[in-house]
């Protein structure tokens, strides 16, 4: 049976429509050259006559079959027996690369003799310097040229030095490399007094944008560039019809030819030709594919309405029809052939590669598309888990994120499954879930779990409800129907300037719910916590353990109180759920511990500090958290409750004389210590240790506050009160040591950390037998069991005066 | 393939890994914002009239008078790849660090940053330990080499081209070290890092028939060995020994080496047979199979010290070594 398109067709009498797409590039239709490509002969004929050296810019239409006007050019000039041509595509920004091009491409068109080629000694895998390649590639140019009067070496798809995955530097070390080329051109004695011209293509972007692109990568070969002239190709309105003309001849059934376009009229072309050019912002037709596929929408439509001639108003019905998909669902149709395919690869390959795609577009739209919530994001790790024996194919992406909002960064693990056959059953929920159970230790150290479902094969939609009481181990789900999916793969696939024609899906779908859940579901120790929400951690502690109720206000009030201070703000307590410290039930306040701190609690304490480092994007800052609650030792060794309790001991005895002494009374002071006492007492009804331990140390902090309080104020009758503050800090005389000969001969210190103390008493043994070097301080001082990172702290006492250096 | 090397990024271009000691050695006892320093960064900054061209000149001087490279994007890439290797880690600076000085004569923190949303670079734990290796001193000089390559043993954000080559005959035999590489990565970057680095580790010779540099089993082998020690020496010292069949299944996961791409049976022998019982000690208990390849009595290892990293390699015969690669060349 026919198709609808053949049809068509022959409804116009047609063997097919004249206006499918990459149908120049598949060599299907006849390629009508662009009058501006004369520019290029003329640039050509200049060379030779005039024996000179130039090079030009040149912008070639999009979707007018480049790959075909390229080899045009190649074969024009080929023709001329007294030219040599070499063509070859830029595809990275590797010398190297670039060298192996010119060197295959001479031998491939028999540019110059083999011998002269072996002569080159030229082997790819060798470790070849910049300068020796330069040599290689002018040395066959200038071998080429020997005999022929005219050299052209063309560079397509130049414009590779938007796109390629390089640094800036790499780009621009590359573009130093080929202007030291064009300059040995230039300057060379064996070229000199014939003609060469170097044509740089490309398509992507207007001459004049990417020059600036150029010029900041590199401002000398762009000045090079554009100072000869740039050629920009583009169709013409006459041009333009005679390509539709040409098109209609070479379909027609009765193979006669005319000079009729239709059934096109005259005007409906015109604009169309308008409509394009104002979507492309240029007077000359460049985006030759938009106009192919409202012409092809425009015989379609005429064929269902049975007309018989496409005039103005019908044309402009298909082509805001093209704009209106292009805008909706078919943005794969605006990205470059290269990502097309790369897309059609991965749908047409395997589950693994889909769902690594999938996640890798979610990473690219993250990194581009949350400039304004993300202050920065890195993708830490991407790898596919299994294909489970039901069916299932599991894979994940880790990203650090840093929010603008939070304090510090934020981890978060998205899970794609999918199925390669089927649907997805009940059963299936249960497993996911089953399986997210088992990767339990894959998420240490993760504040979000996200999980994507591809729903590609469902014809009805999946209840997101009734998944999420499933699968309890996330906190957000994304359901991936065929569409998101097909957009999310093209996201993965798509080069880097494309990215924007992506933007709206994943705006739509992902990032909304994204950026609710980093404001909403984080509840978790992504910063150091305030010493406001420290004091209130301890008070809710303490009032849970005594069997107090909290709501927020109570807590405030009670905490104020208690440190004789101002109540907190209700931001505090926002600040401490957020941390993961507390949640919220039935307006109460319920003591928590952030789960990452638990994590990294329970591999310390079962010795496995390697799998923090390991599991854990920023260990060491999890570690001083740690180490900052006192849950950690500054050796890194987990606090251990029995020596805490030991530790406190004497504290806790010696409160309880006191108040057996002067239990009658009843001031706030005598107060705090009979419920940090009572507090104590219960501690053992707590099951959580982290929460033991917080609430150990507070309560003997507390006490022994209290307990020097009332001695100092019986003593102070009697006693001079004894300054804490130490002398000023001496400025600085770190400017003019060196660290590694000076020594340390004395010091005055203050401390400002909570473990200086300890710190100074062991520099101050060290020194007492004769001044060091900071290196061997900073060594000794490691021996004791200080971390390495001493040494900065080291640094800092010397940079601000309290340890002094001499020469 | 394609699957499994997607979930790498590209290797950061530091073409000499040479360059990254005297960046290592500048944060021993101060962080350094180096992303910041890039020169690409501080054009941008200059441009925007956030830096006053004075500063930008001290601080091209200051990067003068330590060889660092001026290119844009050259301390970036360093960065990133100390990043990787878990050298160096960034945090945001402190305030008090504003006032530090890039060097005694040269501009102070807080000359070129007006933010303390800026973040530095520091060391990692293992940054100070490498650190710790950057000495005038020739072995030293050898140790801070073979624990660069245990890093790149260790990473996981790169693509483990090492170990995937070693599980290919050709690569010994005739394949060339380009060649081999671009055999399992298309990411032109990665390809060309890694022959570099390759060069640097000497992990080559020259096949003078045709292949130009390929890799040298026994120099591999060698290396391997090496970073075997590394490895014992920072997870395993302690009082209760590892079964030997536990020992090689962790250290094949820590270096992202297939099952059985080397033999690490043959190198934990090698190592108890070279260290002669002063830091490693053998037994035998009822579980774990698998002993050490020649002595049946030995299923478990105990490392007691520090194993040495160098020493008398006179004992290790070409035959050794080989046994340590798995496949048939």
């Amino acid at each position: 049976m026919a198709s609808p398109e053949s049809n068509c067709a022959h409804q116009f009498s047609w063997e097919e429509i004249p206006f499918e797409p990459l149908g120049v590039d598949t060599g299907k239709y006849p390629i009508l050259r662009a009058e501006d490509f004369d520019e290029l002969q003329k640039a050509a004929k200049l060379a030779r006559q005039e024996r000179k050296f130039d090079i030009r810019l040149l912008r070639a239409p999009q979707g007018a079959g480049k790959t075909a006007l390229s080899t045009e050019v190649k074969n024009t000039f080929l023709k001329n027996k007294d030219t040599f041509v070499i063509f070859h595509q830029l595809i990275s920004m590797e010398p190297l690369d670039l060298t192996k091009q010119v060197f295959d491409q001479a031998k491939t068109n028999r540019t110059v003799s083999e011998s002269f080629l072996n002569s080159l000694n030229f082997d790819s895998g060798k470790i070849i310097t910049k300068p020796e390649l330069r040599q290689i590639v002018l040395s066959i140019l200038e071998e080429a040229i020997k005999e022929k009067n005219l050299g052209i070496w063309i560079v397509d798809e130049f414009d590779t030095i938007s796109s390629a995955e390089a640094s800036e530097g790499e780009k621009s070390e590359f573009l130093q490399w080929l202007r030291s080329i064009i300059d040995g051109i230039a300057n060379s004695k064996k070229i000199h007094g014939k003609g060469f011209l170097i044509i740089m293509a490309h398509t992507e972007k207007s001459a004049e944008e990417f020059g600036k692109e150029l010029k900041n990568l590199h401002g000398p070969l762009q000045e090079r560039l554009m100072s000869t002239g740039t050629i920009e190709i583009g169709y013409k309105l006459h041009e333009v019809r005679n390509i539709i003309l040409e098109r209609i001849n070479f379909v027609k059934l009765d193979k006669t030819e005319s000079s009729s376009i239709s059934p096109f009229t005259d005007e409906a072309i015109s604009l169309l030709f308008e409509l394009v050019n104002d979507i492309t912002g240029t007077r000359e037709m460049i985006s030759f594919r938009l106009f192919e596929k409202s012409c092809y929408e425009a015989i379609i439509n005429a064929c269902e309405k049975n007309l018989k001639e496409i005039d103005a108003k019908q044309i402009e019905e298909s082509f805001y029809k093209i704009q209106k998909t292009l805008g909706r669902d078919d943005t794969v149709s605006n990205l470059s052939t290269e990502t097309r395919m790369d897309i059609n690869k991965i749908l047409r390959a395997d589950q693994i590669a889909k769902n690594t795609t999938i996640l890798e577009g979610i990473g690219k739209g993250i990194t581009n598309f949350m400039g304004s919530v993300l202050e920065d994001v890195n993708i830490l790790n991407s790898r596919f888990i299994k294909q489970t024996e039901t069916g299932l194919f599991i894979s994940e992406i880790k990203f650090v994120t840093e929010p603008k909002t939070k304090k510090s960064d934020i981890t978060s693990v998205w899970y794609c499954v999918s199925k390669e056959k089927e649907s997805f059953t009940k059963n299936d929920f249960d497993e996911i879930e089953k399986e997210l159970k088992h990767l339990k230790d894959d998420r240490m150290g993760i504040n979000l779990t996200m999980l994507c479902i591809v729903t590609d094969k469902e014809d009805v939609p999946l209840d997101e409800v009734d998944i999420k009481k499933k699968i309890t181990s996330i906190d957000e789900l994304f359901l991936i129907d065929k569409r998101l999916m097909k957009n999310l793969i093209s996201l993965g696939c798509c080069r880097e300037p494309e990215v924007t024609e992506l933007q709206q899906p994943f705006d739509q779908y992902i990032k909304s719910k994204f950026i609710d859940s980093l404001s909403s579901q984080v509840q978790d120790i992504t910063y150091a916590p305030s010493e406001t929400v420290l004091q209130l951690v301890n008070m809710l502690n303490l009032l849970d353990v005594i069997g107090e109720d909290a709501t927020g206000p109570h807590l405030q009030t009670v905490t104020g109180t208690f440190y004789n201070k101002t109540k907190p703000q209700p931001r505090a307590i926002r600040e401490m759920i957020q941390l993961g410290f507390a949640n919220e039930a039935s307006g109460n306040l319920i003591p928590a511990i952030p789960k990452t701190l638990q994590s990294v609690f329970d591999l310390i304490k079962i010795n496995k500090k390697d799998l923090v480092e390991k599991n854990f994007p920023k260990p060491q800052k999890i570690l001083k958290t740690a180490i900052d609650l006192s849950l950690v030792d500054s050796n890194e060794n987990a606090i251990s409750i029995d020596n805490l309790k030991e530790q406190s001991n004497a504290t806790i005895s010696e409160a309880r004389e006191l108040l057996q002494k002067e239990g009658k009374d009843d001031s706030k002071i005598y107060n705090d210590i009979r419920k940090l006492i009572n507090a104590y007492d219960k501690i053992d009804s707590i099951s959580s240790q982290i929460r033991k331990i917080i609430l150990i140390q507070f309560v003997q902090k507390e006490i022994r506050i209290r307990l020097k309080q009332i001695a100092d104020k019986k003593s102070s009758a009697t006693q001079t009160k004894v300054s804490y503050e130490s002398e000023q800090p001496q400025e600085s005389e770190t400017k003019d040591m060196d660290f590694q000969t000076s020594k340390i001969t004395q010091q005055s210190f203050q401390p400002t950390y909570l473990d200086d103390d300890q710190l100074m008493g062991d520099i101050t043994k060290i020194l007492s037998n004769g001044p060091k070097t900071l290196p061997e301080l900073a060594l000794l001082l490691q021996k004791q069991k200080y971390p390495p990172d001493i040494r900065q702290k080291l640094f800092f006492f010397v940079k601000s005066g309290r340890l002094k250096i001499s020469a | 393939m394609i699957s499994q090397l997607r979930k790498f990024r590209s290797a950061p271009a530091v073409s000499d890994l040479g360059e990254i000691k005297k960046i290592i050695k500048s944060l021993e006892y101060q962080a350094i914002p180096y992303s910041y320093l890039d020169s690409s960064n501080l054009k941008k900054l200059e441009k925007t009239g956030k830096l006053r061209k004075e500063v930008s000149n001290q601080i091209g001087t200051w990067k003068e008078r330590n060889n660092i490279k001026h290119g844009a994007g050259f301390l970036a890439e360093i960065v990133h790849l100390l990043r990787v290797l878990n050298i160096i880690q960034d945090r945001k600076i402190r305030i008090d660090e504003l006032e530090n000085y890039l060097e005694p004569d040269g501009p102070s923190y807080s000359d070129f940053i007006s933010s303390d949303k800026i973040s530095v670079q520091e060391l990692t734990k293992q940054g100070y330990a490498i650190c710790d290796l950057i000495t005038d001193d020739v072995n030293e000089s050898k140790k801070f080499d073979v624990y660069l390559f245990w890093l790149f043993l260790r990473n996981d954000k790169l693509v483990p081209i090492w170990q995937y080559l070693i599980i290919k005959p050709e690569v010994f035999k005739n394949q060339n070290i380009t060649a081999a590489i671009k055999s399992i990565e298309n990411d032109s970057f990665t390809i060309s890092s890694f022959v570099r680095w390759s060069d640097y580790f000497n992990l080559c010779r020259i096949n003078h028939e045709q292949s130009g540099k390929i890799l040298d089993e026994k120099k591999v082998a060698l290396k391997f060995l090496h970073a075997t020690i590394i490895e014992l020496n920072n997870s395993y010292i302690g009082d209760h020994g590892y079964h030997v069949e536990d020992l090689v299944k962790e250290i094949t996961e820590k270096f992202h080496l297939s099952t059985n791409s080397l033999n690490f049976y043959n190198i934990l022998e090698r190592i108890f047979l070279i260290d002669n019982k002063k830091s490693v000690e053998g037994s035998f208990t009822g579980r774990g199979e698998k002993t050490l390849p020649n002595f049946p009595k030995i299923n478990k290892l105990k490392i007691r010290s520090k194993i040495e990293l160098f020493p008398q390699f006179s004992s290790v015969k070409n035959s050794d070594l080989s046994s340590f690669i798995n496949i048939r060349i």
